[in-house]
């Protein structure tokens, strides 16, 4: 073989062996998944209620492995049953920090070691965790049908239920269950009733 | 002389697998100011139990005070503070949450393991918002410690468990001004109640049948409620009766109750929460050896 015809192909060759292995792998890494995610039984509570502290729930080992703990307890206002009034409280731990959420009629509750901070349920807006800068939260109302971007950079959305069932991407969502999206840029999310879903972002 | 306003039936309610009677709230009537919540447990219990197992827990307060009237068995008080009390038939356990505490109110140890009648009322006072984070205190008030008084006819016995009645005081310290009275009724007996017009106030009738101002009648488990309208009413008992009075001066602040929290704003609502979670409230550990 002519040396110049030899240098140009295997030239070629090795940038193609330099390539392929690339392509395999970010195939791999644009891979999208999602995992349904087992969340224990919701609580509710007349006045007054046996609020279990939160280190004594009961947390079947799920993904994602940085959901370290998770309880939900409903306090009915009118101590009888469920209305509009009543507050929905999350208590959650990412990689062992607990961040305690409280959802009432217009505005929910972000609590994080000393600091509470309230925020509109009209306004969609990513909640920074001070104990875990790699993740962030968000608060989503849902009527009817939306299309849900993920945030620049997140490589991993927990959709946690807080109010009402709703589907992803069709696939349903109860008080039992949340759903792990994981390379995905955007989902569908929809309800047939007024939900509301809280998202924590991985980064 | 102080109408009736309303008079109630009590509502069977569900609170972890013991069924109480609640005659407050109901549906319309988040409270009567300064009153929350009245819970009446009355059972035989069977017997073969550990303590550990009957009763209610540990779980937590903030913002008002629980009390507990005791009527049949005992009641063992355990807190977070350090406080470990029995008290029986005819006390009261009387508790200002405050800042936050952690309790466990369950039948004495003798009765969980030998059985027997166990009856109580646990009524909520609310704490107006200066005194929702004062340092929390327990005062236990034995049968014996209670002052007691008789009706001019000397067939109504009259427990002062809280305020001033018939130029006699208790010795408990209350947030706000109050007057709660523990009736023992004879068939016959008549009493007149002054109270301050401003006094919000309600009868609970644990058994038996009381007619109010020669004209409404209350049965057994009914609440009472008076309009503020004057300054006495009278009783009469139809039968042997068991009732309870509570009055007090109104707080008139927003309230937030959820759960075991008695505050002014969600916000506080979940500051609750939070510092529940976090342990500020501090830690109970029964040793039901003691």
């Amino acid at each position: 073989m002519n040396r110049r015809l030899f240098i140009r192909v295997s030239g070629w060759v090795s940038l193609m062996i330099g390539f392929m292995p690339q392509q395999l792998s970010a195939s791999q890494k644009n891979h999208k998944k999602y995992l349904f995610v087992d969340l224990p039984e919701v609580r509710t509570h007349s006045r007054h209620g046996l609020l279990r502290q939160f280190e004594q729930s009961d947390f079947a080992h799920s993904p994602p492995s940085w959901l370290t703990n998770y309880q939900k307890d409903v306090f009915f206002k009118d101590g009888f049953g469920k209305s509009e009034s009543d507050l929905i409280h999350i208590s959650l731990k990412i990689n062992q920090e607990i961040i305690n959420l409280g959802i009432d009629q217009n505005e929910y509750f972000v609590s994080q070691k000393e600091n509470t901070t309230s925020y509109s349920l009209e306004k969609n807006e990513l909640i920074p965790f001070y104990c875990c800068p790699k993740y962030k939260g968000e608060m989503i109302r849902i009527k009817n049908s939306k299309i849900i971007n993920t945030p620049t950079g997140a490589i991993e959305s927990l959709i946690l239920p807080v109010d009402g069932n709703f589907t992803v991407n069709e696939k349903s969502i109860d008080e039992n269950s949340g759903i792990l999206l994981q390379n995905s840029s955007g989902f569908k999310i929809q309800s047939e009733k007024e939900a509301i879903a809280f998202l924590i972002h991985k980064f | 002389m102080r109408t009736v306003r309303q008079i109630m039936p009590s509502q069977k309610v569900n609170m972890g697998g013991i069924i109480l009677d609640q005659p407050l709230p109901q549906k319309g009537i988040d409270q009567i100011d300064p009153f929350l919540l009245v819970h009446h447990w009355s059972d035989i219990l069977p017997g073969g139990q550990k303590q550990g197992e009957v009763g209610v827990g540990p779980h937590p307060h903030r913002g008002f005070a629980p009390v507990t009237l005791i009527f049949n068995g005992n009641v063992h008080h355990r807190d977070s503070m350090g406080n470990n009390s029995i008290v029986k038939s005819g006390g009261t356990q009387w508790m200002n949450s405050g800042d936050g505490i952690i309790h466990s109110e369950r039948p004495g140890k003798e009765i969980a393991e030998n059985g027997g009648s166990f009856e109580i009322i646990q009524f909520w006072v609310n704490a107006p918002a200066k005194n929702k984070r004062d340092k929390p205190s327990y005062q236990p008030l034995s049968k014996e410690k209670t002052p007691w008084t008789y009706s001019d006819d000397e067939l109504i016995k009259v427990g002062i468990v809280a305020g001033e009645f018939s130029n006699t005081k208790s010795n408990i310290e209350t947030y706000t001004p109050l007057t709660i009275l523990r009736f023992e009724i004879q068939e016959g007996g008549e009493m007149e109640i002054p109270l301050p017009e401003n006094y919000n106030a309600f009868i609970y009738i644990l058994d038996g049948e009381l007619t109010i101002n020669k004209k409404n009648k209350g049965k057994t488990r009914d609440l009472i409620w008076f309009n503020n309208d004057g300054e006495s009413f009278k009783i009469q008992g139809n039968s042997e009766t068991r009732a309870i009075l509570l009055s007090g001066s109104p707080i008139n602040e927003p309230l937030a109750t959820y759960g075991p929290f008695v505050m002014n704003t969600n916000r506080e609502i979940m500051e609750a929460l939070n510092d529940y979670q976090s342990g500020k409230m501090g830690i109970l550990v029964e040793n039901f050896e003691d």
